[in-house]
């Protein structure tokens, strides 16, 4: 975990940059990732906090759907925004069938 | 122990199984069956209990809180919201149970309120339209179902 790497308004930037999410601050920085149009994930940003907390930095990882290696590697560059698209997009087709498994499980 | 299937004969394939003890032996098979069942119903609640007890020792050295919210910053909750409030490096942590959100802050009182201003925030970004993956549905129809206005 590379919390201590990044402060909020690194991880703001990056979130900004490579997934294209715009942030609205109301209490605190909030942003949807947007998969093809549609709302997919959405990271909140604590403002006027620099230092990010372990826990904080999971939950954050957590909200994008990543784990913590992955969110990891968004933030210190090698996972680029296409990346981070295809990471969703396997997820989702994981979901489905897992989703269809349990179903055709359930039918008699 | 014995099979208690063997205790059982088919007089014809399909037919109901038929009793072939003596009369007054049955009850008394019964009756132990019983007992085991009970003894081992007992056993079982009193792992539990121990499971709780460890469970409950273990989340106290580690700091975790579980309560309840009923009132969020503006709105309040239909029924209580179970959050876990947790240590967080030099600060604190919490989460809601149900919900991929958090709240932190340098006390617990910080990371609660922050919670619960995600929880009005999330709500009203969910309550606007339906342009959203289908992973949030779930979590629309439950925060539709426990925030009053």
């Amino acid at each position: 975990m590379r919390n201590a790497d990044f402060d909020a308004s690194d991880i703001k930037a990056t979130c900004e940059t490579k997934l294209g999410i715009r942030f609205r601050s109301n209490g605190e920085f909030n942003g949807w990732f947007l998969l093809d149009g549609k709302r997919h994930a959405r990271i909140t940003i604590p403002k006027g906090r620099k230092d990010i907390y372990k826990g904080t930095y999971a939950s954050m990882a957590r909200q994008l759907r990543l784990d913590i290696g992955q969110f990891d590697n968004l933030l210190a560059c090698p996972l680029t925004g296409e990346e981070y698209e295809a990471i969703q997009r396997a997820n989702i087709e994981g979901e489905r069938a897992r989703a269809e498994g349990k179903t055709s499980s359930a039918k008699p | 122990m014995a099979e208690p299937l063997s205790y059982f004969r088919q007089s014809e394939p399909g037919s109901t199984p038929k009793a072939t003890l003596p009369l007054q032996q049955a009850p008394f098979e019964q009756s132990r069956i019983d007992y085991q069942v009970t003894s081992l119903l007992s056993s079982v609640t009193a792992m539990q209990s121990l499971l709780e007890s460890i469970d409950e020792k273990v989340n106290k050295r580690l700091g975790v809180h579980f309560t309840k919210i009923h009132f969020l910053v503006t709105k309040r909750l239909r029924t209580p919201l179970e959050i876990i409030l947790e240590p967080d490096d030099e600060g604190f942590t919490a989460r809601a149970v149900e919900l991929p959100i958090y709240g932190s802050g340098d006390y617990p009182e910080d990371a609660v309120t922050m919670l619960k201003r995600e929880i009005e925030s999330l709500y009203q970004d969910l309550m606007e339209d339906d342009d959203f993956t289908a992973e949030w549905l779930p979590i629309k129809a439950f925060l539709a179902e426990i925030v009053s206005e």
